[in-house]
């Protein structure tokens, strides 16, 4: 569990946190999206005590954290700093043994975390001279060594290529339940499918925390993209058989008779059957009709864009 | 803490550092013994230690304590440090061990020196106690070293702060000033002459302590203000 209330951050007169609260349940997997610059490396830096608040509280597992109960937390930096002079193996095991792992268990918990993050092919090789997808998960089996009941990634996924950020994905959902996982990211969809929680930060402040399922429904604008065959140039004359269309948006010319349109509807109603019927009316062929939902990217834009005009 | 004397002194003998430092303390020490053996035919390496504690000393142990938390700044690695680990006292301690073992290398190869040239001198248990010091006052240096390479992230500011704080007051050490208290290779010189004194023993021990704490303040304070 991990809580904030709270929580101001100062760097001089530049406040980079601005009463910053949320509270992440036990097991949960949490995705912190926000831009550059937003605040999301601050926040967590605060989580795991590596710098204090300038006001307010942070709690894991009901406790003010102190260095005590920092080693509950596993923690992966961003921009992966390692120790270039030291093997794979020897990194984890050094990790391992500052955290405090005794020397008996260590040989375990290292060959164990290797395999996890698939790392067997390198644990030989000097950082330096890995590649940057592993040294990625060579930060994170620092930070999962010892078991710690929370993790703080801090953009694991940034510069992988596809196939290792579905593998960074699939691992982050083995652990899903083991461990409490906040990891932040500027790419919503990249954390969609791996979060029950989303949590936006923009400016320091959080603007939003919520499901990704609600988060969609949340602007939800009901829109349906139309390619029609309309000789007469009638489409605009739709409106007035159905209600519930707020507004008609030419979008492109597909082909000489083709045209598409963006129809912007008012509250849930699906307009498409009555599109159908009506449309004959008009001399207006249907040629395509599909119904868009509005993405995350598209929430979090507009998110954003509201927090801008206040 | 061991774990952390163990990686710095790893890195320290991957990279040229550790090498070179041995190698300019033990040419300096070569030098040292043919300057005295000029002025007489037996060399007493008492004052052998003596001298490398006055002259090089200061230097190796700038060179070697330069990346201790500098290179973690810069490499941003402090920050795997200062979360995995449950005490900052004992990174700080860490570090120090790093380099004492560093230079007891150093010591290691040249009691060889001394076993050499045995049949001049003697190796007897005042050269014992005067080693065994030496250790002492390189950890009080190695203390003074550490505490500076955590105010920068450069390691060549670093080296140079370090070399001039230890150098310097034994320039000004003549008489009963503050200076002749920070000189603290005038203490290890009445040990080499063969006066044990504890006071000397105390004075690195709670040198060293100091430093520490004056460290670990400074962490702190920077994880308030950054
Ligand atoms: N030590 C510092 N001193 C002064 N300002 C800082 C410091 N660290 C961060 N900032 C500022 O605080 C703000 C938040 O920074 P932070 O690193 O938390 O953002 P972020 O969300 O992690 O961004 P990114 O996605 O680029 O990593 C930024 O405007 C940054 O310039
Ligand atoms: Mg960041």
């Amino acid at each position: 569990m991990i809580e904030l209330k709270n929580v101001t951050k100062m760097y001089g007169n530049f406040k980079a946190l601005d009463n910053v609260n949320f509270k992440i349940e036990k097991g949960e997997v949490v995705g912190f999206l926000g831009q550059n610059g937003a605040g999301k490396t601050t926040t967590m830096k605060i989580i795991t005590g590596l710098i204090e608040p300038t006001e307010g509280e942070v709690y894991v597992n009901n406790e003010r954290i102190s260095k005590k109960n920092s080693t509950k937390i596993g923690y992966m930096p961003e921009n992966t700093p390692l120790y270039n002079s030291l093997t794979v193996r020897e990194f984890i095991n050094f990790m391992g043994e500052i955290k405090g792992i005794k020397r008996a268990e260590r040989k375990k918990a290292v060959d164990e975390v290797i395999k996890i993050l698939n790392l067997q092919s390198v644990e030989k090789k000097l950082i330096k001279n890995i590649s940057r997808g592993y040294k990625q998960r060579v930060s994170f089996a620092g930070a999962l060594i010892g078991k710690p009941d929370i993790l703080i990634l801090d953009e694991p996924m940034v510069g992988l290529d596809p196939k290792q950020i579905i593998e960074i994905r699939n691992l982050i959902k083995s652990l899903k339940g083991a461990h409490t996982i906040l990891l932040s990211s500027h790419i919503l969809s990249e954390i969609n499918q791996i979060c029950e929680k989303v949590i936006i930060i923009e400016k320091g402040k959080i603007i939003a925390t919520d499901t990704p399922a609600n988060l969609e429904n949340q602007i939800s604008n009901n829109i349906v993209n139309i390619t029609v065959e309309d000789p007469k140039n009638n489409i605009q004359r739709i409106k007035e058989k159905i209600d519930e269309i707020d507004e008609i948006k030419f979008i492109k010319n597909i082909s000489k008779y083709e045209k598409e349109y963006e129809i912007k509807v008012i509250g849930d109603s699906d307009i498409r059957k009555s599109l159908m019927t009506i449309s004959p009316e008009f001399d207006i062929t249907i040629v395509e009709l599909r119904k868009s939902k509005s993405t995350l990217e598209d929430v979090f834009v507009n998110l954003i864009k509201e927090e801008e005009e206040i | 803490m061991w774990a952390i004397a163990k990686k710095d002194f790893r890195a320290l003998f991957y990279s040229p550092i550790g090498y070179v430092v041995v190698a300019v303390f033990l040419a300096a020490m070569g030098i040292i013994m043919y300057l005295l053996s000029i002025e007489s035919r037996s060399i007493d390496f008492n004052i052998v230690y003596q001298y490398s504690a006055k002259y090089s000393l200061p230097i190796i142990s700038a060179l070697l304590t330069m990346k201790s938390f500098s290179e973690e700044k810069s490499a941003d690695t402090e920050k795997l440090l200062y979360t995995a680990s449950r005490k900052t006292t004992s990174i700080i301690i860490g570090k120090i061990l790093a380099v004492v073992m560093a230079v007891g290398v150093a010591i290691i190869i040249s009691v060889i020196y001394c076993l050499l040239f045995a049949k001049y001198g003697a190796i007897d248990l005042r050269l014992i106690i005067t080693i065994l010091c030496f250790m002492l006052l390189t950890m009080a240096y190695a203390s003074v070293g550490v505490m500076i390479s955590s105010l920068s992230e450069s390691q060549i500011i670093s080296a140079i702060l370090t070399t001039f704080f230890l150098i310097l007051p034994s320039f000004f050490s003549y008489g009963s000033g503050v200076f002749s208290y920070l000189a603290l290779s005038n203490f290890y010189s009445r040990i080499c002459d063969g006066r044990l004194s504890i006071n000397a023993i105390i004075v690195f021990v709670s040198f060293t302590i100091t430093c520490i704490l004056l460290t670990s303040i400074e962490m702190k304070r920077n994880r308030k203000f950054n």
